[in-house]
């Protein structure tokens, strides 16, 4: 309850961010993200994006997990109450998938379990709010806890986001046909591949490409694709 | 214009209170699917008592857009007789805190944003009421779903307990610290700027006093 009245209180998107971890923490959990439902690549006044994942949760997601991660948020665009990632069959495969990711995966510390709060608002973008942690099994008083938490957070975030009218992370715009080449990189595809795919000539799409590494200030393609995606660029 | 109703001036508000039973019915049996125990029709229960105080938003073709219910806490209320276990910490009670209940605006599927004048009037009224009547704080209760959207009005909200399964629907007890402050804040985000409380009696007093 500590982390609702500095909800309150907090002056700061990272202040906030820091309160809420802590009592994440105290639950059980290790990290959380909360974001609205906007299409991909866009930040638009009244969406937010906050996060505390581990850095090298980007591979995990390169690798497996881009395209169910969505599906988390889609399920959550359904549902109005919490579910528990165990509880829905649509993302059982997150789990499974999530142990490929550890760095052994035979030590269950490559297991995640979380819990998806969707957050609707009438007026603002549909959210969600996903914490996450090793523990399989949390309390049904964590999980209340968690629901009540997040809906502060998601407010929160909402009015600091508009009080300080900057925007939720440095933000860099890709053009369309940027994000849609580097969706296709994320995908495994070549220049070559892509260029068929898109219809448009093989150069334009390396053009494209190094014009995104250029904006998103990277030297290669797998660190412009870990940072759009934890940018919220692609997904 | 929100009309503050009570015992003293309810003869003047049968028509309306009668439309409120109705329209009450109609959105918190019929479109919530809340069940209530009420005859067909109309929905009023116990705590619609002679001490009960309505706040109804009167459009200016005189129809009757959303209202909501108060209750003094010392009193018999909703938390304190069907909903005490969702107070970790007894249920809030004492002269300067009332509960409001059957919070509703007309304006369907706009409910509660800031641009539904009806919810808007009321939320205002509401902090209005309360600041000239000694009222520091009101609490409800009010399912999950709803919650964020409450909480977006930008007032004060603490919950009182866990959120709670009950009739197959999360529920939240919290209580709303009514200050003046906040009631700038939440006043602006609604783009109300003067008194939305419809008071003749006043207006009447305020010029006396002038004199």
């Amino acid at each position: 309850m500590d982390f609702i009245e500095n909800s309150k209180k907090v002056k700061s998107l990272d202040a906030l961010s820091a309160a809420f971890q802590k009592a994440n923490r105290q639950l059980g959990f290790e990290h959380y993200a909360c974001v609205s439902s906007v299409e991909f690549g866009s930040m638009p006044e009244g969406a937010v994006f906050l996060a505390d994942y581990p850095a090298d949760w980007s591979n995990y997601y390169l690798e497996e997990h881009y395209g169910k991660s969505n599906r988390v948020l889609q399920v959550s665009l359904k549902e109005h109450m919490p579910f528990n990632w165990d509880s829905s069959g649509a993302i059982f495969d997150v789990q499974a998938d999530a142990g490929k990711s550890g760095a052994d995966p035979a030590k269950p510390a490559g297991l995640f379990y979380g819990i998806t709060v969707p957050v609707h608002v009438v007026g603002a973008f549909p959210g969600a709010v996903n914490v996450i942690g090793q523990n399989q099994e949390f309390s049904p008083a964590a999980e209340h806890s968690v629901h009540l938490m997040s809906v502060y957070l998601h407010d929160a975030a909402l009015r600091l986001a508009k009080k300080e009218k900057c925007e939720m992370r440095p933000l860099v715009r890709l053009t369309p046909r940027e994000r849609e080449c580097l969706q296709w990189v994320a995908a495994g595809k070549t220049d070559w591949e892509i260029s068929g795919i898109v219809s448009i000539a093989e150069r334009t799409v390396h053009n494209h490409i190094e014009s995104a590494k250029a904006k998103l200030e990277v030297k290669s393609r797998v660190q412009a694709v870990v940072k759009a995606f934890l940018s919220n660029l692609i997904y | 214009m929100i009309h503050v109703v009570s015992a003293h001036n309810k003869a003047e508000y049968k028509s309306y209170l009668r439309q409120l039973w109705q329209q009450r019915y109609d959105v918190f049996v019929e479109k919530m699917g809340w069940s209530l125990d009420c005859a067909d029709g109309i929905e009023r229960d116990q705590f619609d008592r002679p001490d009960t105080v309505y706040l109804l938003c009167i459009d200016e073709k005189d129809r009757l857009k959303g209202g909501m219910r108060l209750l003094p806490t010392t009193k018999p209320h909703l938390m304190s007789d069907l909903f005490p276990h969702l107070c970790a910490e007894g249920v809030p009670s004492g002269d300067t805190t009332w509960e409001i209940s059957r919070f509703y605006s007309l304006t369907g599927r706009h409910m509660m944003l800031e641009r539904d004048k009806t919810a808007s009037e009321l939320i205002c009224g509401l902090y209005e009421y309360a600041l000239m009547n000694r009222i520091e704080k009101v609490s409800c209760v009010a399912s999950m779903v709803l919650f964020p959207t409450i909480l977006k009005a930008g007032w004060d909200v603490t919950p009182l307990g866990l959120p709670t399964v009950t009739d197959d629907e999360v529920i939240l007890a919290f209580l709303i610290d009514l200050n003046e402050r906040d009631y700038k804040t939440v006043a602006q985000n609604r783009k109300i700027t003067e008194s939305v409380l419809y008071a003749p009696n006043l207006r009447e007093e305020q010029w006396e006093i002038a004199v």
